[in-house]
């Protein structure tokens, strides 16, 4: 895995110069941490208190790849059912996704499967999908093996973390295994499709995720 | 996200400053109370000394009117010139943080959904809300077509742009209520009508949707409006109901807004002797379209 480099001591506000934007979704089961995690990413904070999200929301982190910029955009979703219809307009365009449960709550591992058929359904083939099997800082509340969401992460055909963003543990590795992820994906489609260099239309890569800034991926 | 801001730790109402902000004192009433006898407050007449069933919340959500109106109070600096606002014993005992919360919406939020905050109704014992009501706050305007997504232009961060290009293709009314119709017949839309920015203790009516989604009477989509002109606390004028409309275009917002701007003339054509300096200066109420 490629280390990604944090870009410290910039701004977001206006800050155009990008060589890709990436959007990812945090998705899961209402109450795993979706939010706190995107708080200890992005800036680095945890509070314990619960506030539930209301539809959807997002920060904007940049990082550094092989000297090259890449933007998160990193929507955060409400994990209520009642939010569904807002939510899944946006898993359009989306490159990736942290599919969360809690170790702790059953329910939210058992909801894995249907969050997997929900991103099949409103994303493209090509989106990319880390699971993470959030609070595993909370080993003495743990209703959820190690191995199980191992076994489960391999039968999606995803990449497996277990995190806990109170005690910033694998964190930043989801979102860096997830930005190689997706740059991977895009390298193979290249590969696979010359057109995409010279810039032809294709069906691939270019069609429903956002626009790159350049044609090609070296990241 | 977005951030809470009417979970407090405690009880609002066992705190003793809360209290002292309530306290009844020997005042003067206005001027506008001349021709009549004073009477109890608007919540004291929304209470209800039944005890609450499991199903009936009706006491429970006229207990969350009180507390959000609390809340309001201290969003707009209201400083009650009659000196009536005052919280029931009954109301003291309520834990309000179990039943009801607020939540300001993020910048982004404001500009995705087109919503300032939501209250919401919760369920017991999971917390999730049971209704909601999502409210978009409008000042006059200071010039046509000013600030129409609600976010300063010194405040336009890379986020805020990126969710305004998100939401590019919709108005911020049509906006909230798209929002509030994704979610259901049990969310509603709220538009508070308040002066200019400058003057933020003045609410001079709302406009509430009800989502009518499934109701059979009206087509999918479509709201049944109404619009309440503020006139005291114990006062409002009901100026329209059960009007349905589609889209929800700035225009149709503004016009409201002009006619909500000229209802003085109307209320005064009638018994009322309020002077304009009484009238619209700090007197709210909270109604709800049902």
């Amino acid at each position: 895995m490629a280390a990604t480099q944090d870009v410290k001591g910039k701004g977001e506000g206006g800050d155009q110069n990008f060589d890709y934007m990436f959007k990812l979704l945090i998705i899961g089961n209402s109450s795993v941490g979706k939010t706190s995690f995107l708080f200890r990413y992005a800036d680095d904070a945890f509070t314990s208190a619960f506030v539930s999200t209301v539809g959807i929301d997002f920060k904007v982190k940049t990082v550094y790849k092989n000297d090259k910029r890449i933007k998160l955009q990193i929507w955060d979703t409400a994990g209520q059912e009642r939010y569904r219809t807002i939510t899944t307009a946006y898993y359009r365009g989306a490159m990736g996704f942290i599919l969360m449960y809690d170790i702790t709550n059953e329910e939210s591992f058992g909801a894995v499967q249907d969050w997997s058929t929900q991103i099949k359904t409103y994303s493209w083939d090509n989106a990319q999908v880390v699971l993470a099997g959030n609070k595993c800082d909370m080993e003495e509340e743990r209703v959820v093996s190690v191995d199980s969401g191992r076994l489960l992460a391999e039968q999606l055909g995803f990449e497996f973390f277990e995190t806990s963003a109170k005690d910033n543990i694998n964190v930043k590795q989801t979102f860096e295994r997830l930005v190689d992820l997706i740059c991977d994906k895009m390298s193979e489609s290249l590969d696979s499709d010359p057109a995409v260099t010279t810039g032809a239309p294709t069906a691939k890569l270019t069609d429903t995720a956002p626009p790159l800034q350049q044609p090609g991926c070296n990241c | 996200m977005g951030q809470t801001i009417s979970k407090p730790i405690s009880n609002p109402f066992q705190n003793s400053n809360f209290f002292a902000s309530f306290k009844r004192g020997s005042t003067i009433p206005p001027s506008f109370d001349l021709n009549t006898s004073p009477r109890p407050s608007i919540f004291s007449t929304l209470r209800r000394p039944t005890i609450a069933k499991p199903n009936d919340f009706i006491p429970l959500f006229n207990d969350c009117i009180s507390a959000a109106s609390c809340r309001t109070q201290e969003y707009l600096l209201f400083k009650d010139p009659e000196d009536k606002f005052h919280a029931s014993p009954e109301v003291v005992n309520l834990n309000m943080t179990d039943a009801f919360n607020c939540t300001a919406m993020t910048p982004e939020q404001r500009i995705l959904l087109g919503a300032d905050w939501v209250w919401a109704v919760l369920e017991k014992p999971t917390k999730n809300p049971r209704i909601q009501i999502a409210v978009q706050v409008l000042h006059l305007p200071e010039r046509e077509n000013a600030d129409e997504n609600g976010i300063p232009p010194d405040f336009c961060s890379e986020s805020v742009q990126i969710a305004q290009m998100e939401s590019s293709d919709r108005n911020m009314y049509e906006r909230m209520v798209d929002f509030c119709t994704s979610i259901g017949k049990d969310c509603y839309a709220l538009f508070l009508f308040m002066g200019k920015k400058n003057d933020k203790g003045n609410i001079y009516g709302v406009l509430s949707l009800t989502n009518t989604i499934n109701d059979g009477s009206i087509p999918f989509g479509k709201w049944t409006v109404s619009i309440y002109r503020f006139s005291s606390l114990r006062d409002h004028s009901k100026l329209f109901t059960t009007q349905v409309i589609h889209p929800l275009t700035p225009k149709l917002v503004h016009w409201w807004q002009r006619q909500l701007c000229k209802l003085p003339l109307l209320i005064r054509s009638g018994n009322h002797s309020y002077t304009p300096t009484h009238r619209w200066k700090g007197q709210q109420g909270w109604y709800f379209a049902q």
